[in-house]
């Protein structure tokens, strides 16, 4: 008694998280079944795809980041315990995945700062950026502004990013955000204050995109 | 670092600078009623940060209105690769779990079995289940192998008593005899050797079965168990008869065949067996057999305990060591009658197998413990103990006792003395 009891909180659990297709799916991919995965993943492909596009900013690394985030998903599908949306798990890891691979990039790459003067042989070299940033005369679209506005998000912390990625850009909700970052709502809302200020500092300060450009 | 508005809230007066701050916490939701009304407030006398406000929420809008961008068809095309190439390796993983999870549900029940025939056998059985007392146990397990062995001088009397030859051929028994008989020259030859005790092994030879006949039946009480595993491991029941029907002091002896001058070791001809004290009848056990690793230790064993529910305790006294021969020689405590032996021989034993941890050492030689299969470096005592090296730190003239020989279950009152002459 106790047992059927327990299954049938169980399923019902399952169909609250999950639809009885994407339970089968699961199940198969489960075993090791590629094409029962790519079945599973395909509706949130593109939603990964995007959430490492804006996060990365370039077409190439969004693609690394997906297939990493692919998979780590597949090989960690039994992680999956029914306790949230399987959307929400499934967004969650490939966020983290590519918070992972930021980081990769950061710690690999050698940042100059424009700043610094490095010594050669051959004397100091200054570093002189060709400055390719708009100037406020210059009519820009909004279509240009808009990459402009992905290359500056690109500035930001990982955090940053993620937060406004999720929440300004995919329109997430504020609970479902906390869910996929893994922290409270409140911590999303002041992590999202901090990231909207900075990146709009950033458009101005750095990309020289005065406020008059996002006015409608 | 998020500013701290509570104090603007009470002027309601907001700051320009700490106002534009406040506005990106103002569109997030990330205000309280009062400072949201505070910035409202505000917002609405000041055209500035009205307009900032409208730059804020454009960004926003901005934001909000990024196009999704399409799937790259050469994405799709190298995930499928990627995703055919884990789903291997998944597989794989699959497999070693399965085999895990069969393999754990199967291993319990596999070491059990082998535990259980194990124990059934006797072999490990017999080691634990004579554990009452470490001294006895030691040697009760050290015995146990030669027992079984069919050259066993141990036998040999045995066979010679003709009461557990049952099972045996006449060829078989007349081999044995005669393997005997070179045993008997043997200890004869090692007997003659000892000036101190000549007196105690005579007498024992001669009336080594009447002795047995004599033995308190009330001290094997405590060593039963004992002999019965024994029997169950000697295939050949050569000692079974003999031992059932040697209850008395003898049984007690390391050699675990109810004779007290079985020798335990057929190449070791240093012997020391200790005297049970005849004041204790009960309790009263004779030192176990010595064999003296190296040959160039003298060691007195006896015992001395007269407590009627623990093991005697035997006391070895250690001398200098400086001959090369060794003259190991047990004293008698009271009974007279009780075979005492000390002989030499290179080929003895190591005596870290057999020495037992019930003793007192009295040593003005440190080295002499090395002697004795105990060494000591740096202030540590190290011995032998089922079969096991175990160390302890001593100083001259501490007392051990028994549990710092061995687990504190064991039941002893096994003690140690190190005094320094």
């Amino acid at each position: 008694m106790a047992i059927f009891f327990m299954n049938f909180e169980n399923s019902d659990k399952i169909n609250n998280k999950i639809n009885s297709e994407e339970a089968k799916l699961l199940k198969q991919a489960k075993s090791g079944d590629s094409k029962a995965f790519s079945e599973l993943l395909k509706s949130h492909l593109p939603m990964i795809y995007n959430i490492a596009y804006r996060m990365s900013g370039n077409a190439e690394d969004a693609s690394d980041m997906t297939q990493e985030a692919m998979i780590k998903l597949f090989k960690n599908l039994d992680s999956f315990n029914f306790q949230s949306k399987f959307s929400t798990w499934v967004y969650r890891v490939a966020t983290n995945a590519c918070l992972d691979e930021i980081k990769k990039q950061k710690r690999h790459s050698n940042v100059l700062s424009i700043d610094n003067e490095k010594e050669t042989e051959e004397g100091a070299l200054q570093f002189e950026i060709e400055d390719d940033a708009p100037t406020p005369d210059v009519s820009l679209e909004k279509r240009e502004v808009r990459e402009l506005v992905t290359a500056a998000l690109t500035r930001l912390s990982a955090e940053h990013r993620a937060v406004l990625v999720l929440r300004d850009i995919k329109g997430m909700s504020y609970e479902e955000t906390a869910r996929i970052l893994n922290c409270g709502e409140g911590t999303v809302k002041s992590r999202l204050s901090r990231a909207r200020k900075k990146l709009k500092e950033v458009l101005e300060n750095e990309f020289k995109i005065d406020g008059t450009y996002f006015k409608d | 670092m998020q500013k701290d508005f509570n104090k603007n809230i009470k002027n309601s007066d907001l700051d320009c600078d700490i106002c534009k701050d406040m506005l990106y916490d103002y569109v997030s939701d990330n205000l309280s009623t009062e400072n949201k009304t505070a910035v409202e407030k505000h917002i609405g006398l000041c055209p500035r940060c009205a307009e900032e406000l409208t730059e804020v929420k454009g960004l926003i809008s901005m934001l909000n209105g990024f196009e999704e961008v399409p799937v790259p068809k050469d994405l799709e095309l190298s995930l499928n690769k990627a995703l055919e190439e884990t789903a291997n390796e998944i597989k794989i993983k699959n497999k070693r779990l399965r085999f895990r999870r069969v393999t754990s549900a199967i291993v319990p029940f596999a070491a059990a079995a082998v535990l259980a025939i194990g124990l059934y056998s006797g072999g490990a059985f017999d080691k634990y289940i004579n554990s009452d007392s470490i001294f006895d146990g030691q040697s009760t397990y050290t015995e146990q192998g030669e027992s079984n062995n069919a050259d066993n001088p141990e036998n040999f009397e045995n066979v010679d008593k003709g009461e557990n030859a049952n099972g045996a051929s006449d060829s078989e028994k007349a081999e044995k005899v005669e393997k005997y008989e070179k045993y008997e020259n043997f200890t004869d030859k090692n007997k003659k050797t000892d000036n101190k005790n000549k007196g105690a092994v005579s007498e024992k030879d001669d009336n080594k079965k009447s002795d047995n006949v004599k033995s308190d039946s009330k001290k094997s009480d405590n060593y039963s168990s004992k002999s019965q595993v024994s029997d169950k491991s000697n295939d050949s029941n050569t000692n079974k008869s003999n031992i059932s029907e040697n209850n008395g002091r003898d049984t007690d002896k390391p050699a675990n065949t109810g004779n007290a001058d079985n020798v335990n070791n057929t190449e070791s001809a240093e012997q020391v067996y200790g005297t049970a004290s005849q004041n204790n009848e009960e309790d009263a056990k004779t030192a176990e057999g010595v064999s003296s690793g190296g040959g160039s230790g003298r060691v007195r064993g006896g015992v001395t305990d007269d407590a009627e529910s623990q093991p005697a305790v035997v006391t070895y006294g250690l001398d200098d060591l400086g001959d090369e021969s060794t003259d190991v020689a047990a004293d008698k405590s009271d009974n007279s009658e009780k075979p005492n032996n000390s002989d030499k021989s290179e080929n003895s034993k190591n005596i870290g197998e057999m020495v037992p941890a019930s003793c007192e050492i009295v040593t003005s030689n440190p080295e002499a413990y090395a002697s004795l299969g105990l060494s000591i470096d740096g202030g540590s005592i190290s011995y032998t103990l089922w079969e096991s090296i175990r160390t302890i730190a001593v100083s001259t003239g501490d007392t051990l006792n028994a549990y710092d020989f061995a687990d504190a279950s064991v039941n002893s009152t096994i003690s140690v003395t190190l005094i320094k002459k």
